[in-house]
């Protein structure tokens, strides 16, 4: 590969139409016969194209700024749970924890679960289908990102009609159950699931565990929990740490 | 125009003008999202984040040439951009047996979605090693690149036009260097 600056300086006249009328035959008649040079020329090119001007480097630099502070949102909002003014009133508790017992010791499950529940991200579909069912899934698929619940459960379980080993529908349908606060209705639909393979069992169960905290069937969820823990399932850590959270 | 058109058309404004709080708001509305999948896919949060910035990488470009047409929710956008960029990834990888299809975006509903692939993971390659230069070699470069005449960069700089010359072409030499490098670069020229 020539990396002199002569080469380069012929590269860039091209690119910005300086040359002359015999220069620019030749580098066209070599473009088209070395197949090494045009890969170069293309590089030259794209590297104007792509990083000219201080904007888009500028954008990228608060781009990494952002992602460098970024953390996750739930941890934030488990954060709150001890902001400064709970701090504030926690002698106000010792003294209510002093009158009336171990009771108020129970943790706050609907903080709980509304901290660690977030729907699972919709799978790309990867099977081949005909075309009517690819639009149902697509309105499945849609409804379930915007948050219509109700909608994605009336096309989910038309799907699983069509299809009743369609696994992936059957635990988005249980998901949905759960955003619409059915944590039996959800238990119902995602139980058959810990029997499926792989991931699909495993993130039933973490959704299992879920809709439990839901209905604050604590015992279960802390058994469904420590089984993703020790198995190092769907969201293991998360899981670990919700026990912790639960003893 | 409805609530979630606005809050969308909002946000890329925010990400036209580099303003970091709507930079933020972005990742706070849609990378857990992101992540989940990635991490549902046999990615890590760091290869979420990676994707997840290149995508908003993506969108920026074509936000400032006004090239952006959005005819779905800007998180729908999102999620089949970076869906793309993480299957592609994968099957460079071969991380996985997964095998996504190759038109994501037909499946989503979202098949307009006008983005040259290969391009954009090249521009990955190009982004990386331009930050490796140092931070004169960036200007340098960029003004170059921008089309900004050598004669100007020199007075910018209180230098020499000479010495501009000399500098651009030691620094786009080393750019094509860690460009060469770059074992994904070598991927695209076996390819």
């Amino acid at each position: 590969m020539d990396t002199s600056a002569t080469y380069y300086d012929r590269i860039e006249r091209y690119l910005r139409g300086e040359l002359s009328a015999a220069e620019q035959a030749a580098f066209d008649r070599q473009l088209t016969t070395d197949p090494q040079f045009a890969a170069e020329v293309q590089l030259h090119r794209e590297l104007e194209e792509t990083l000219a001007g201080e904007n888009i480097h500028r954008f990228r630099e608060s781009l990494q700024r952002v992602d460098h502070h970024w953390k996750q949102p739930r941890r934030k909002r488990l954060r709150r749970l001890i902001t400064p003014w709970a701090l504030g009133i926690a002698a106000g508790f010792a003294l209510l924890i002093g009158m009336f017992g171990h009771q108020l010791f129970s943790p706050n499950y609907d903080k709980l679960y509304t901290a660690y529940f977030e729907p699972l991200p919709i799978r790309v579909q990867m099977s081949t289908e005909t075309a009517d069912v690819d639009l149902l899934v697509e309105e499945a698929e849609t409804a379930y990102s915007r948050g219509d619940y109700d909608r994605a459960i009336e096309r989910f379980t038309r799907l699983i009609e069509r299809d009743p080993n369609e696994q992936r529908y059957v635990l988005l349908t249980g998901i949905s159950q759960l955003a619409l606060s059915r944590p039996k209705a959800a238990e119902t639909t995602l139980q058959p699931l810990l029997a499926a393979p792989g991931e699909t069992a495993e993130a039933a169960r973490w959704y299992l565990a879920m809709a439990a905290l839901q209905s604050e069937n604590i015992d279960r969820s802390r058994e469904l929990l420590t089984h993703i823990v020790s198995t190092e399932g769907y969201r293991w850590e998360d899981a670990s740490e919700l026990l912790q959270r639960l003893k | 125009m409805n609530s979630t058109e606005t809050a969308d058309q909002s946000l890329l404004a925010g990400l036209r003008t580099h303003d970091e709080r709507q930079i933020k708001v972005l990742y706070d509305q849609f990378l857990p999202g992101i992540i989940n999948f990635v991490c549902m896919n046999s990615g890590t949060e760091s290869d979420a984040r990676d994707v997840f910035q290149e995508a908003l990488t993506a969108i920026y470009l074509k936000v400032s040439k006004e090239e952006l047409d959005l005819t779905v929710s800007l998180r729908t956008y999102l999620l089949v951009v970076c869906r793309n960029l993480w299957f592609r990834r994968l099957r460079k990888g071969k991380r996985t047996e997964h095998h996504a299809p190759e038109d994501l975006g037909k499946l989503a509903g979202t098949d307009h979605i006008d983005i040259d692939w290969d391009r954009q993971a090249r521009n990955r390659i190009y982004f990386r090693g331009f930050e490796q230069l140092g931070e004169k070699c960036r200007l340098i470069l960029s003004c170059y690149f921008d089309k900004i005449p050598v004669k100007q960069i020199a007075g910018q700089l209180d230098t020499s036009e000479s010495f501009i010359k000399k500098k651009k072409y030691e620094c786009k030499k080393k750019l094509i260097q860690l460009i060469h490098d770059d074992p994904e670069f070598r991927e695209f020229q076996m390819n």
